[in-house]
């Protein structure tokens, strides 16, 4: 697994009113952080900060020694060591479950033994009947499975999940945490933004969001 | 990577072909309704004037009849001073068809041997029925392909030929015209035999046509050969001197002339005029184009904008996901091109076959050729037109790609 090493001071970001006023946050390998807070607490904002889709007005984000600066783009940096699961799925729904999965590889060309992980992927979630599917016929549980298994292909050593078991039954929320643990083993950091204090209860660390701020809780 | 993001970019457009329904509708609508334009213009100025311009602008035409010999005369002799300039002369005569009341004949006589023979051409309106005189070759249409005679042979335009044969009667046959011999006030009648068939005149000039009365009327037209005329000695002042004149000045020929004392018909007067209508319908077709044009480029803009307004979802997810903004320009520039060019390929089937009914309609209910043909300058602005317009908003459309925020439209599934 490829290090990772977040390193987040004084981060702030204002919309019409402040949402986040200096957070402070450090993710190595291995962490599992869950953060929690009320809807409109910022959580899904800090986020996309920290997945670099979201420009923040100040403070420090270090992401593998390098310092984030606002005006580029990281696209290369998600594309390598970031995985995203949403709660939404967030699936294209004009391709099928395998051209979804193998989307990154259009645009990054590195990822060591592509189609060796694609398969073992597709066989760990349990979704090879599926493959040739249109996205859009799938349930939310299988829909999940191949969103991970798309955040998962190139190996990436954050995975940042936002609600990621929000529209799911108790029994492919177990399916879906358990993954998450199995892949935090892995030595991946994996950042979960939650409602669910049971999902919480999974992670090594769990912070409240409230005012702008990270408490542990 | 370029290779796979071509086959998905062609992948995407298969897919997403609905959202594209609106602008393709707009690209062959628009491009077919200019193409169209351009190519109908063109054809039918083609079809009004091919004739004109298929004729040599070498060939000057001109006779005179009465009076205005001398005049005639003397311009034949300027003629020998002119480069590159030969003529001959041929004697002409209007008369009765013996046997037929309502028929009337023009003979000409021709000199011996295979020369070219030119009529006048008078009705040929150019432009607001302005006539211009122009000369055109003579066609034949028998199995006899030139017009050497012999001196008891004659050559007959078809229509003449059908209301004087018998039925199913096929070449030669006998005709009798008069001839007025020198010194005398009645017309010898000779036999000749008619061994060719000339075409009537397209323009309305010498045909027979079927009378109100149920009797066969009009004027024909009768080639003979000159010598008939030297083995009877006659007056030749009663007949008018046709000059066809040959030449690489025809400018300077007509600029000789005296056009108020005898008739000159050259061809190259009328494609001048031609031309003049036709660069008239030029500046005609470059503002209508201009106008198509701006209307094609709004309704483009608006069309692309909705295409890329369903898109938005999908590029907010592939930049998540880490996809350069780059490879999402590249995608959907490959994706404006394939559109555009598909579409602007589809209104030139479209319009070509449009064309063809048209020239299909011309030919079995009018009877006419109608040739389709489209000119360069029309090729150069549909080509301008097509090329910038596609390159313009391929590229306009795949810029717009960048200003997708990511996080907005995330959420917004």
């Amino acid at each position: 697994m490829r290090d990772l090493s977040i390193v987040i001071t004084g981060l702030k970001k204002a919309f019409s009113h402040p949402v986040l006023c200096g957070i402070d946050l450090n993710i190595i390998n291995g962490d599992y952080v869950a953060i929690v807070g009320k809807s409109g607490s910022g959580k899904t904002t800090l986020l996309n900060i920290i997945g670099l889709v979201e420009h923040f007005d100040s403070g420090t984000y270090h992401f593998n020694g390098a310092r984030i600066d606002n005006q580029r783009d990281y696209s290369e940096l998600r594309l390598s060591f970031i995985g995203f699961i949403f709660q939404s799925y967030n699936l294209i729904p004009t391709l099928n479950c395998r051209e979804n999965i193998l989307l990154s590889t259009l645009y990054n060309k590195k990822i060591p033994n592509v189609m060796e992980k694609y398969k073992d992927l597709v066989a760990t979630l349990d979704i090879e009947s599926i493959l040739e599917q249109n996205v859009q016929t799938l349930s939310g549980g299988e829909k999940q499975r191949v969103a991970i298994a798309r955040a998962l292909l190139p190996d990436p050593c954050l995975i940042i999940a936002d609600e990621p078991t929000g529209n799911l039954d108790i029994q492919n929320k177990d399916i879906i945490m358990g993954l998450l643990r199995s892949e935090q083993k892995k030595g991946r950091g994996i950042l979960l933004i939650t409602h669910d204090a049971r999902a919480a209860k999974e992670a090594n660390r769990c912070l409240r969001l409230e005012g702008g701020v990270l408490h542990a809780e | 990577m370029r290779n796979n993001l071509f086959m998905h970019a062609i992948l995407m457009v298969k897919r997403t072909l609905r959202n594209y329904a609106l602008l393709s509708v707009t690209i062959v609508f628009s491009f077919s309704i200019l193409l169209g334009y351009l190519t109908y213009v063109d054809a039918n100025l083609y079809n009004d004037y091919k004739e004109i311009f298929a004729t040599s602008r070498e060939i000057i035409r001109a006779y005179h009849w009465g009076d205005e010999g001398h005049a005639f005369n003397a311009w034949l002799k300027r003629l020998d001073k002119i480069p590159d300039t030969e003529y001959y002369t041929y004697f002409e005569t209007n008369t009765e068809f013996i046997g037929y009341d309502n028929i009337g004949v023009t003979i000409s006589f021709l000199p011996t041997g295979n020369i070219p023979v030119y009529m006048e051409d008078k009705n040929s309106p150019i432009a607001n029925d302005e006539i211009v005189l122009s000369a055109i070759p003579e066609r034949l249409v028998s199995e006899k392909q030139d017009f050497s005679l012999k001196k008891d042979e004659a050559i007959i335009n078809e229509s003449l030929f059908y209301a004087i044969a018998p039925e199913g009667a096929s070449l030669p046959i006998s005709i009798r015209v008069p001839i007025l011999p020198k010194g005398s006030t009645v017309p010898v009648l000779c036999e000749l035999q008619v061994v060719g068939l000339c075409a009537d005149d397209e323009h309305g000039g010498n045909e027979l046509v079927l009378t109100q009365t149920g009797t066969v009327g009009g004027f024909g037209k009768i080639y003979a050969s000159q010598s008939l005329l030297s083995k009877l000695e006659v007056e030749l002042d009663c007949y008018s001197t046709v000059a066809l004149v040959v030449t690489d000045n025809p400018e300077a020929v007509y600029a000789a002339s005296e056009p108020s004392k005898y008739v000159v018909s050259c061809v190259f007067l009328a494609q001048n005029k031609a031309l003049e209508v036709i660069k008239a319908q030029k500046s005609v077709k470059g503002i209508i184009s201009i106008v198509l044009f701006v209307l094609l480029a709004i309704n483009l803009y608006s069309s692309f904008a909705n295409a890329l307004n369903e898109r938005k979802f999908e590029i907010g997810v592939k930049r998540a996901l880490g996809a350069p903004a780059r490879s999402i320009v590249f995608q959907f520039l490959l994706e404006a091109m394939i559109i555009m060019v598909v579409n602007i390929l589809i209104s030139i089937a479209l319009v070509t076959n449009i064309l063809l009914i048209i020239k299909a309609v011309y030919h079995y209910i009018y009877a006419e050729q109608w040739t389709l043909f489209i000119s360069r300058h029309s090729c150069y602005m549909f080509t301008v037109c097509s090329v910038s317009l596609t390159l313009v908003f391929s590229l306009l459309f795949s810029y717009k790609t960048t200003q997708v925020e990511i996080v907005k439209y995330l959420k917004s599934e």
